[in-house]
């Protein structure tokens, strides 16, 4: 692998978790993450020589994958991939860990895409500065937006 | 009371997301075979759609050269390159805003409002482009009727030809229409809700 390529694997092998957790909670099963990883990886590939160290990396990357995963045209024939290397299955494993998550993936999936990537990186603990600079609106919408995400829910819980 | 349920449930979610986070790290999920057929892929600089349409117009405007071999006038012949050239020109304008490798690292926001835009624009063009089109058309069976150097059976072959052209470009272009819609509504419609100013 030549230098770029060397710098891609590091980037993808510290930055798996966003990656994967970005195309998790935008998918409907596992082929679908499968999917989207692979094209997440293929845009960050493609957009890394326009990376110029602007932002911070891990900015860039949650960027690029919730771009990827709003933007992706939902295919009728799934492309030939390489299936992932893991036998993960986090929408039928059926240990307590899993299940857990099934429960956040509920929560975060009912609400629409722009508001499921506002909600991840509020959940990741990002400030609301980052936040409005990943998903580009102001500070002050970002606040009334997770008002609102609360509210909802909220509501979902009440239901 | 309110109040604690909601921060319990988004406590709850937080703990929930340092689990997923747990499990992936006992994950192996990428490994050198992925990495090496992602850096191995074309990357190419516009998408297949747009690029099979500037070639076709491309070819249609060389096409059009042989116009003036069957007695078209000269300036019918030159509108008809020109109208292909700008057509193609067009097209790549048209997709060149909205490459992945320009937007990947857009916020969500920007690519809404470009794909918007590029929404907008097609859709401009289309009320232009189906009646400059048909008055093309118009002009050149009506040109080959009145061509004095084809005699009556080429003249009626090149009709045939040109209702064939017509009816083939009518299905292709209704098709990448289509296409080309549902791609942009798809992008809209994820995002659909981010309507106010900022």
């Amino acid at each position: 692998m030549d230098t770029s390529e060397t710098e891609f694997a590091q980037i993808v092998k510290e930055h798996k978790n966003t990656i994967y957790t970005v195309c998790f909670m935008f998918s409907k099963d596992s082929d679908e993450i499968n999917d989207l990883f692979q094209e997440s990886l293929l845009n960050l590939w493609k957009g890394l020589p326009n990376f110029q160290g602007k932002s911070d990396i891990s900015t860039w990357i949650w960027r690029v994958c919730f771009n990827t995963c709003v933007s992706s045209e939902r295919k009728k024939k799934r492309n030939i991939t390489v299936p992932l290397p893991t036998d993960l299955n986090l929408f039928e494993d059926k240990d307590e860990d899993s299940r857990q998550i099934r429960m956040l993936y509920d929560r975060i999936h009912r609400l629409k895409p722009f508001d499921r990537a506002i909600v991840l990186l509020w959940l990741e603990n990002m400030s609301y500065e980052e936040i409005a600079s990943i998903v580009g609106i102001s500070v002050k919408n970002v606040s009334v937006r997770l008002f609102r995400i609360k509210e909802e829910l909220k509501k979902m819980s009440n239901n | 009371m309110e109040q604690y349920s909601n921060h319990t449930e988004l406590q709850e979610m937080r703990e929930q997301l340092t689990l997923l986070h747990r499990k992936l790290d006992r994950e192996i999920i990428v490994n050198e075979k992925m990495i090496r057929k992602i850096v191995t892929q074309k990357i190419s600089t516009l998408d297949n759609v747009a690029r099979r349409t500037i070639i076709l117009q491309l070819l249609a405007a060389s096409y059009s050269l042989s116009f003036f071999r069957i007695g078209i006038p000269a300036w019918f012949c030159c509108l008809t390159i020109v109208a292909l050239l700008l057509a193609a020109l067009q097209t790549y304008t048209f997709h060149h805003g909205l490459q992945v490798k320009d937007v990947v690292s857009d916020d969500l926001a920007e690519i809404y409002k470009k794909t918007y835009r590029l929404k907008r624009r097609y859709a401009h063009w289309l009320k232009i482009g189906i009646p400059l089109a048909c008055l093309w058309f118009a002009g050149l069976i009506f040109e080959i009727k009145t061509a004095s150097s084809i005699d009556e059976e080429s003249k009626q072959f090149f009709i045939y030809g040109c209702i064939t052209g017509l009816i083939a470009g009518i299905v292709i272009g209704f098709c990448k229409h289509r296409k080309t819609l549902y791609t942009m509504n798809n992008i809209l419609q994820e995002i659909d809700e981010f309507t106010q100013k900022n």
